[in-house]
């Protein structure tokens, strides 16, 4: 499944930082997604984590299927000038994924720190900006 | 820097050192940008002085620090208001009821404790959602389904403690009957467990509610008198099949029957939740039909039954569910049938025969969460092109409980789409609504008000409209399960049996357990009592 995969890196990661975490037997909770990061980290694992977080938390509502309720949303409000899927997206800045988790708009409500943290937030803003400008 | 009401500036400083030691410093939110993220994102009062903020927010890791936050509330006197995953949209989000309290959120306490799926039941933390037991159960391959609610980012605690339903089957869909032993700090920072959590050594928190001596639980569901820290839930054993058949009905009155033949079913354990719908309101927008529902409500009745049945239109339908072996699921579709096919041109149709375990192609564009299969895809009511809800901002369900009868249903109709009219207002029901079936004994007569997150008047407007609806179903013994904040004293208003005896018996109770009135000032309707004789 999609999910572990990343759920591995996203655990060997989370070792990496914390030295003492307990190796979650598979998958990923918010629990592991919820740690702060305390020492910098390279650049593609900064992308893994922020894949892991869209997964987590983003997916639900944004995946590539209509019947999720943000890609309907989306595909509605753009009518194809833009990607219905967020993930498609080129032109998106880190001011605007920042706005939009933190803010949310119209049913879609904010997400708090403890849902996503702040270092969480900075991973997947790099993840959903990675294409930006291509 | 927001001060919570009735305490000293110095005093709270002293109180959020005190919280940072208990969970560290980045677990403490002061900040504006961070207090806000606790507003109820679906308020129908944002932006309007009475909306409800927050001073700060604690975020605790473990019971231990629960129990910390607690003692230095209750030292201060500080106000706070324990949150699941405060995902409760609709009822409350995430806000308190009472402005300037501190939000204990628990979001980050989510360990599964343990899922046994030989005995059916789980043990969880608040911050557990849907989508993490869920995962939890497929990622170990146990057989149990667990009964959701139609977001799966809620609490399975949360979600309980504020009756939450959801789609299954019976009692699992009630989610706080199917709850089972709870551990608690109570608002002196002292730990309780109950039913069988209380008996030292017992192996059977999960198994039997009640342990010994009065059962307490329900204090701590809708109300304030304590931090639910873990809960245990019974769950549903994989069933081996499910098969789902629709039953229609050309008349109105049809439903009368129909509700009568599926209790029956029901109540004697033979389908799981029965839904009840109308093929007519993809009509509505027709003119003719916009026409019909246009006109006084019993001329509008006849027309519209007239209307179906001239288009050989079934005018209800009910989805029935079966969940079980699969040569019993279709014997009782069969016995199902049987006892329907009283009701003259009820019409039958098979619709789906599944299999455990299922595979996500199986499920696509089914009711998910029928399954047990946590999903978000509910928000699409929103964003539909032709929905009435496009353009909505969030929504406050209006949700009154009537009888589990026909009867009941033809005169909610009346009742509230005449209402809507002598409002001018477009009516958010009609002559074919449908009653909601989550309540394993009583319907809900469901609807959304929308809200805004810029029109203040509009929200007003709806407002209005809610409290109307409400204090009319009252007058009918119709009263809401649950509703947001700022309707949470008229609700509790309207269960006025003998002089208010109940909110009364709940105020001693309050005064009791927490003389300093910390615990979710407000919530349900009750308040401490140096607020409540500060209004009086
Ligand atoms: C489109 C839509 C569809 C919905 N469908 C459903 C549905 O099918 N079924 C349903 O039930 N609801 C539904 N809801 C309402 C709501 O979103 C869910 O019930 C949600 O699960 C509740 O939020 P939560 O689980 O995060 O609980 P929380 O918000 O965490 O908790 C709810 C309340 O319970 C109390 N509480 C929570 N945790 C504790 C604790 N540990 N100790 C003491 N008190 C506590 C608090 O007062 C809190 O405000 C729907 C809402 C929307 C917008």
């Amino acid at each position: 499944m999609h999910y572990s995969k990343f759920g591995f890196a996203a655990t060997a990661l989370l070792l990496s930082l914390q030295g003492s975490a307990q190796v979650p037997e598979d998958g990923l909770t918010s629990r592991e997604l919820g740690i702060s990061l305390e020492s910098p980290i390279s650049r593609v694992e900064l992308l893994e984590r922020g894949e892991a977080v869209y997964d987590y938390w983003c997916n639900t509502c944004h995946g590539p299927e209509m019947l999720k309720p943000g890609t309907a949303a989306l595909a509605i409000k753009y009518r194809g000038e833009l990607p219905a899927t967020l993930t498609e997206r080129t032109d998106m800045v880190p001011e605007f994924v920042e706005l939009m988790v933190r803010e949310g708009i119209s049913m879609m409500p904010f997400f708090r720190p403890t849902e996503i943290s702040n270092a969480d937030l900075d991973a997947v803003t790099a993840y959903l900006t990675q294409n930006t400008g291509e | 820097m927001a001060i919570p009401p009735g305490v000293n500036e110095q005093d709270f400083r002293t109180a959020l050192g005190e919280f940072e030691s208990a969970v560290g410093s980045d677990w403490v939110f002061t900040e504006d940008e961070d207090t806000r993220l606790y507003r109820d994102a679906y308020s129908p009062v944002q932006n309007e002085p009475e909306e409800i903020l927050v001073s700060a927010a604690v975020a605790p890791d473990n019971t231990e620090e629960v129990q910390q936050v607690v003692r230095t509330a209750n030292r201060y006197r500080i106000p706070i208001y324990p949150i699941s995953t405060g995902r409760n949209l609709g009822y409350g989000g995430s806000a308190p009821n009472l402005s300037g309290s501190v939000v204990l959120d628990l979001k980050r306490m989510n360990r599964v404790i343990e899922v046994d799926d030989k005995r059916h039941y789980a043990i969880v933390e608040p911050g557990v959602s849907y989508f993490d037991l869920y995962r939890y159960i497929q990622d170990r391959n146990l057989k149990v389904l667990i009964d959701c609610p139609d977001p799966g980012w809620g609490s399975v605690v949360g979600n309980a403690l504020d009756h939450g339903v959801g789609y299954t089957w019976g009692a699992y869909r009630d989610h706080f009957i199917s709850h089972c032993g709870m551990e608690v700090v109570l608002p002196d920072g002292e730990l309780m467990r109950t039913g069988m959590g209380a008996l030292p050594g017992a192996d059977t928190w999960g198994e039997y509610r009640y342990g010994f001596g009065p059962h307490v639980d329900g204090l701590f569901s809708q109300g304030n008198f304590g931090v639910v820290t873990k809960m245990g839930f019974h769950l549903f054993p994989e069933p081996e099949a499910y098969l789902k058949g629709t039953v229609s009905v050309p008349a109105r009155r049809d439903i009368i029957d129909l509700v009568a033949i599926v209790n029956q079913l029901e109540h004697a354990g033979l389908i799981g939740m029965p839904r009840y719908n109308t093929p007519l309101t993809a009509h509505f927008s027709e003119p003719e039909v916009a026409e019909i529902l246009n006109q006084p409500f019993a001329r509008s009745a006849q027309d519209l039954e007239r209307w179906a049945q001239g288009n050989d239109m079934a005018y209800y339908r009910c989805e029935l569910q079966f969940y079980g072996p699969g040569e019993t699921v279709r014997a009782n579709w069969n016995y199902a049938q049987r006892l329907l096919s009283d009701i003259p041109g009820a019409k039958f149709s098979l619709d789906h025969e599944l299999q455990w375990p299922i595979a996500a192609d199986e499920v696509e564009g089914l009711h998910k969460v029928a399954l047990g299969i946590p999903n978000m895809e509910i928000f699409r009511l929103g964003t539909r092109p032709d929905a009435e809800t496009l353009g909505w901002d969030g929504e406050m369900w209006f949700a009154p409980l009537i009888p589990k009868s026909g009867e009941a249903v033809l005169e909610a109709q009346e009742v509230f789409t005449e209402a809507f009219r002598e409002m001018g207002m477009r009516s958010f029901t009609h002559p074919a609504s449908t009653p909601a079936t989550w309540m394993y004994r009583a319907f809900i007569f469901i609807m959304g008000f929308p809200v805004s997150r810029i029109d203040v008047e509009a929200n007003q407007r709806q407002r209005e409209a809610f409290t109307h609806l409400a204090n009319l179903g009252a007058e009918r013994g119709w009263g809401e399960y649950r509703t947001p904040p700022v309707f949470q004293d008229l609700i509790m208003g309207h269960y006025s049996f003998n002089d208010h005896a109940l909110r009364r018996f709940s105020e001693t109770l309050k005064d009791a357990v927490d003389p300093n009135g910390i615990i979710s000032a407000g919530r349900g309707g009750i308040w401490p009592k140096h607020i409540r004789e500060g209004r009086a």
